[in-house]
């Protein structure tokens, strides 16, 4: 009689170990996009990646079976105007659920994914996230809309470019000529110095 | 009864199976994408040259600048008071304090916006607060702190007054549009102390 209730106690106490580890796993929270990415390795993508260049967007534009351009401006700014049939999905609006279907299925298609702003500053942080969240089928449209606007116008000088990094003047050499003008106006840059504490050895973490 | 026993003792170690062969949990310390996205749609993350020039003028210590371009381009020009960490080396841990301190705005920059943007995702991703990009970088400084561009006479008043402050800091700066004979400005050197953040007590356990 007694060995019984022992078992019985035994069977109930497993079944309630087993019950707070389905209880545990079905309240787990789990999140709810996955960066495939770590900010070190998309750092290191950054140098392989090869975006679209404004050419390259014209020749895309004709194959929209295997290309999508995707206008990242507000609903406002799209119906003004948009690059060939692209799709509108404003930014606050990329990870909806039926914006994600959408970008999974284009991912499963093989479809390269155009994100493209009225400049390439706009479709940049945001191409950056899909990219780490594993959208790895998505690029930006460098100059972006307003400078393949003036390509396709015929409106480009020659020192339009799409590649804003670049500087734009010869910066030492407007200050010199600056310097020389005022004759007694001069900004030295100072060289600045910073502090940095050494950091404390860790305590122990952890253990039984 | 024995079978019982061996009947429980099958059901625990097959749950303690199931448990082993559960997925990694995804240990990241980037802040959930939803949220993420919130932070790159807001317009507050840009600040303009005129108020990276101003709070320069003002000798604002809660600023700090951070010029993300190559050595060899800081050392060609560089914003007076920036200090350089190119793109590559922005990650590496020696940094990880200058780029997020208490108090103070750290401001990125590059030739235009995009290093500087870039810069901006992969650090603001882990949680930094206080990040900023100065919008349209170096380009932009020189075509309105250095070399400002008088408005047109149809302009409305405030384009004149903030051409005026243009003119102003272009003589701060060096620009050429200082028509001055006897300014001479020399901003005093910044000593910039990083402050630790404080250390986590000890985790884990049993």
């Amino acid at each position: 009689m007694e060995e019984l209730k022992r078992t019985r106690r035994i069977t109930i106490g497993v079944f309630a170990f087993i019950a707070v580890i389905i209880i545990g796993l079905a309240t787990l929270k789990k999140p709810k996009d996955i960066y495939q990415f770590s900010p070190q390795q998309m750092n290191e993508e950054l140098k392989l990646i090869y975006q679209v260049t404004p050419e390259n967007a014209t020749k895309m534009l004709k194959d929209t079976i295997n290309n999508v351009f995707v206008d990242v401006r507000s609903i406002y700014d799209f119906e003004k105007g948009r690059i060939g049939n692209a799709v509108n999905i404003p930014i606050p609006m990329f990870l909806n659920d039926d914006n994600k279907k959408l970008f999974n299925q284009w991912k499963k298609d093989s479809v390269t994914v155009v994100f493209y702003g009225n400049d390439q500053l706009q479709a940049n942080a945001p191409w950056m996230l899909m990219y780490q969240l594993g959208y790895t089928n998505t690029r930006v449209l460098l100059g972006g809309k307003n400078y393949l606007d003036k390509q396709i116008a015929g409106l480009l000088t020659e020192n339009s470019t799409f590649e804003m990094e670049n500087p734009a003047v010869d910066f030492k050499a407007i200050l010199a000529k600056g310097r020389n003008g005022s004759k007694t106006a001069t900004t030295v840059a100072p060289k600045k110095t910073v502090v940095v504490r050494k950091k404390k050895k860790k305590a122990a973490e952890g253990g039984c | 009864m024995s079978k019982r026993y061996i009947l429980l003792a099958i059901v625990l170690i097959g749950s303690a199976f199931g448990l082993v062969v559960l997925p990694n949990k995804h240990d990241t310390n980037q802040i959930p994408a939803e949220e993420f996205l919130i932070d790159i749609y807001n317009p507050a993350r840009f600040l303009s040259t005129h108020q990276v020039a101003k709070r320069l003028i003002e000798r604002d210590p809660s600023i700090f600048l951070v010029d993300v371009r190559t050595p060899s381009e800081f050392e060609e020009y560089s914003i007076p008071g920036a200090f350089n960490i190119p793109l590559e080396n922005l990650l590496e841990e020696e940094w990880a304090d200058y780029l997020s301190q208490d108090g103070v705005d750290v401001v990125l920059f590059s030739n235009g916006d995009i290093y500087a943007d870039q810069a901006w995702t992969l650090i603001a991703q882990q949680g930094t607060k206080n990040l900023y990009i100065m919008k349209g970088g170096v380009n932009q400084w020189f075509s309105t702190i250095i070399q400002p561009v008088e408005p047109p006479e149809t302009a409305p008043s405030e384009a004149f007054d903030l051409y005026a402050f243009e003119k102003a800091a272009s003589i701060y700066f060096g620009g050429s549009s200082a028509n001055v004979e006897s300014a001479t400005t020399t901003p005093t050197k910044k000593t910039v102390v990083v402050r630790k953040k404080k250390k986590k007590a000890a985790e884990g356990g049993c």
